[in-house]
């Protein structure tokens, strides 16, 4: 069973995001399945189409990125000693408290490297709103991939990019900080 | 068990499945496309049918677009293990400035 979840985070890898997005495109479209499955549920009155909107592409982006975070976090609860949870069971700490200052704490780590990864590569994707979106908004990074490909305006382009890295540099560095502070009372 | 174990222990299958399904959607639906008989881009096909993958078959493009795909991605990994273990290998053992981003202290 475990092993079939771990499948389903390594097998989306190797489909091309241009695949997937299409995938996206099928799902979220006025006819298709989610806005089908809502108006079944009687959330919806009458079907809408999700394609084009920001909440799809949310979507599409969230499931795009998902194994980035997942594989990570992961790794690092995976190495975590059951006894340290056991011990704590024992001293009589609740599983909601075991989990928040054994448990939680031991895996920053992972998940600062998740949002590193899914933060930098949610902010400069491309290809997704691309596909999702259309040319209806403008995001930085497909501003940067325009500038680059249609206009042949390198000097925009490498500047939107700064500012992408700048952004994605400022995330990584800040939630790093967050991370050695809340770590830092647990474990030492 | 306790019962609050047993109910969270329902949770989290409960969610891990839905993600399994979430990541596994798209997927799903390009293999139903490749299998389907439409000559445009739906969901469900009209019919199945195996005429995608005869014609992919008949194309001469089909051959060296594979042997490059393996070639790059064989060449790549390899790269990318030596280079990631050494790397790796650095940041956990390197005594250098900056050596150690999550070091809890």
């Amino acid at each position: 069973m475990q092993a079939l979840l771990l499948l389903s985070i390594i097998l989306p890898l190797s489909v091309g995001v241009v695949v997937k997005a299409y995938a996206w495109q099928i799902v979220l479209r006025r006819d298709g399945v989610v806005s089908q499955a809502l108006v079944a549920l009687g959330i919806w009155d009458a079907p809408q189409r999700l394609l084009f909107t920001e909440a799809g592409l949310v979507i599409g982006a969230a499931n795009v990125f998902l194994p980035f975070m997942i594989l990570p976090i992961y790794a690092v609860i995976r190495l975590i000693d059951p006894r340290l949870t056991e011990a704590a069971a024992t001293l009589g700490a609740s599983p909601v408290r075991r989990f928040l200052t054994v448990t939680l704490p031991l895996t920053l780590p992972g998940i600062v490297s998740g949002i590193a990864f899914v933060f930098s590569l949610a902010v400069s994707m491309y290809v997704v709103p691309s596909l999702v979106i259309g040319d209806r908004y403008q995001t930085l990074a497909t501003l940067t991939g325009r500038a680059f490909l249609f206009l042949r305006d390198e000097r925009l382009g490498s500047t939107t990019a700064v500012i992408l890295l700048v952004i994605a540099v400022a995330v990584v560095v800040g939630s790093t900080a967050l991370a050695r502070r809340l770590g830092g009372g647990g474990q030492s | 068990m306790t019962a609050t174990e047993r109910v969270s222990l329902a949770l989290v299958w409960i969610l891990a499945a839905a993600s399994a399904a979430f990541l596994m959607a798209p997927l799903l639906v390009t293999v139903a496309v490749s299998f389907g008989s439409s000559a445009v881009f739906t969901l469900p096909p009209p019919a199945w049918s195996t005429r995608w993958y005869e014609r992919l078959w008949a194309s001469r493009d089909l051959w060296p677009a594979l042997w490059t795909s393996l070639r790059v991605a064989g060449i790549a990994t390899a790269l990318a293990l030596v280079l990631g273990t050494l790397c790796a290998i650095a940041v956990v053992r390197g005594r250098f400035p900056g050596a150690r981003p999550w070091s809890p202290s």
